[in-house]
């Protein structure tokens, strides 16, 4: 399924027509430029492409600095294996799995660190759990906080379902292109997930859930 | 079925991932199970919740000259020397410092205490040299915020080579305790080719030209399922908690985006939240839907979108006339419904909205 969002994700306000001809060109059309050998048209992808990219990669690592050097490394391990890209108008999809191939192997790498396990434990995000905001006067800023804190208390695998549906709204059946999940098994993540984070976040909206 | 054989399924239903007949089924289940119905509505106000949440980040320049470089056999690390890179830095150091122990809970306690109250102390000794009334703020929603005393006290904003989500921040005075202790000011849309400002400063107080400044953001109330774009951008919904005293000379001086290309980031913003409230929309008893407000909503952005395209025209903005090409069609369709649209009705837009994919070539935005 081509995703009409291909053919929009690259307009830029703040440059009137410098890279609006991203929109003229399909997926299709800028892969085989790409394997003509055409860099100007990797320039395109990556401009259409590296917002949502670099924001899935930090809704998984929840790091920033980190986030973007993955997106970095998403985007190279992309253009080297061009080839590996065999439905061209799934080029978002594949991108996307790439940068979870991507960020699932820092996380792994990073678990083998004995130090992260109190960086990633409970203990690091009970910061505000214990103060409930009136909903009425939650700013965003802290609503985004919170929001943050409750995806990185998700085991990885309902992190990846939840980020790719919830925040990146994509259908099951790319989900399940991505990360190699069958469609039950990210059902099932993606509902205990979103139960995980109606808990953690419910104090912030009015404790009725 | 009964309830128990619904539940699993609404959030299928909810995200449009059932297939018709069990679609169907669900729908009619739903306008007459109150139960079932509050969990769709559960659902519907998370998603509205996650639909604000802004992660602040931006596609800086560098990242494209890392991935060019390293395409190109250079392999050169960003030129990224951000505050955040060092306390990765740092927190890899202690990490494998740490590693060499067992990790044994009380000797981390020890060290975090420890670590927690020489940053605690630097941060009040920081402030206590600190001249009187510096105000921080801060550029970004998730990034540290780095109060940097100024001799002109004037706003620094740092050069983007680009623009992009240009946060220009003024002094700011905060009302009160509470667990927001910053305030900003959000300017523009975002832009690829750009790198938040970091650092902002304090500004000296000048009554004459401050004016008072709300934050844009809407109450979280459970009830408002059906998102309202006013809500989220209108100005008429201040926040209580914070008043910034926002200054246009400083903003002129800063970069940051003309009037129009904020307006057309705003026209984007509330029609993707009025198409998530039509998606979200559900039939009641009598199988009809109360769109009245959508509808409302719906015309007056679709008499904005036709002035927007003009202007987009005029400025040889493809991209922004092409954008607003595919919104209008929907607003179209939504501002023609009746007040209690039949449920065939929503479910048709709702049918060519899954189909093009709009909401989600909206958010990407």
């Amino acid at each position: 399924m081509k995703r009409l969002a291909a053919n929009t994700m690259s307009l830029k306000l703040g440059e009137p027509g410098a890279h609006a001809g991203a929109l003229m060109n399909s997926a299709e059309e800028l892969v085989a430029r790409v394997r003509a050998g055409e860099e100007e048209a990797f320039r395109l992808i990556f401009d259409r492409y590296s917002r949502p990219v670099l924001g899935f990669i930090f809704d998984m690592v929840s790091e920033r600095s980190l986030a973007e050097d993955l997106t970095q490394e998403t985007f190279v391990r992309a253009y080297r294996g061009f080839d590996s890209l065999r439905e061209e108008a799934r080029l978002s999809t594949w991108l996307f799995a790439i940068a979870k191939n991507v960020a699932r192997e820092h996380l792994r790498s990073r678990r083998r660190d004995a130090f992260n396990v109190a960086i990633d434990g409970d203990e690091s995000f009970e910061l505000h759990d214990k103060k409930p905001s009136p909903a009425g006067q939650l700013l965003d800023k802290e609503l985004n906080g919170v929001i943050q804190r409750a995806l990185a208390r998700l085991d990885e695998d309902k992190r990846l379902v939840f980020t790719l549906k919830v925040l990146q709204q994509r259908s099951y059946e790319e989900i399940a292109e991505i990360t190699g999940f069958s469609v039950g098994k990210l059902k099932t993540d993606l509902h205990r997930a979103r139960a995980e984070m109606r808990r953690r976040i419910g104090p912030y909206l009015g404790g009725e859930q | 079925m009964r309830c128990e054989d619904y539940l699993p399924l609404i959030e299928e239903y909810f995200d449009g991932e059932a297939d018709e007949r069990i679609a169907e089924q669900i729908g009619a289940h739903l306008a007459t199970c109150a139960d079932c119905a509050a969990v769709l509505d559960a659902l519907s106000f998370e998603q509205e919740i996650y639909a604000r949440y802004d992660r602040g980040l931006e596609v800086s320049p560098s990242l494209w000259s890392g991935v060019s470089a390293e395409i190109n056999g250079g392999a050169q690390p960003r030129p990224d020397t951000t505050r955040q890179s060092f306390l990765s830095r740092l927190r890899n150091i202690v990490a494998a410092s740490l590693a060499a122990f067992t990790l044994r809970p009380a000797l981390v306690s020890s060290l975090a205490l420890l670590v927690v109250s020489v940053a605690v102390g630097s941060v009040w000794l920081a402030h206590r040299h600190a001249p009187a009334g510096v105000a921080v703020a801060t550029a970004n929603k998730q990034q540290n915020v780095v109060a940097t005393p100024s001799p002109t006290n004037q706003v620094q904003p740092v050069e983007t080579g680009g623009g992009g989500e240009s946060k220009i921040i003024s002094d700011v005075a905060v009302a009160g305790p509470g667990p927001i202790a910053e305030a900003e000011v959000k300017r523009g849309v975002p832009r690829a080719s750009s790198k938040p400002v970091e650092v902002e400063t304090l500004v000296p107080d000048d009554p004459q030209k401050a004016i008072d400044y709300k934050p844009q953001l809407g109450a979280l109330t459970k009830g408002t399922v059906n998102i309202s774009a006013d809500d989220h951008a209108g100005p008429d919904n201040p926040v209580e908690i914070a008043d910034v005293n926002y200054r246009p000379d400083d903003a002129e001086s800063a970069p940051m985006l003309d009037p129009a290309q904020k307006e057309f980031a705003r026209h984007v913003e509330q029609t993707q939240m009025l198409l998530r409230s039509i998606k979200n929309a559900r039939a009641s008893d009598e199988g009809t839907v109360n769109v009245s407000y959508e509808r409302k909503l719906s015309r007056r952005l679709l008499a904005e979108n036709a002035t927007l395209r003009l202007d987009a025209e005029t400025r040889g903005d493809k991209g922004s006339k092409q954008m607003l090409d595919q919104i209008e069609p929907f607003l179209l369709d939504i501002a023609n419904m009746s007040d209690n649209a039949s449920r065939e009705e929503v479910h048709s837009v709702k049918e060519r909205m899954k189909r093009n994919e709009i909401i989600a070539a909206l958010q990407v935005y």
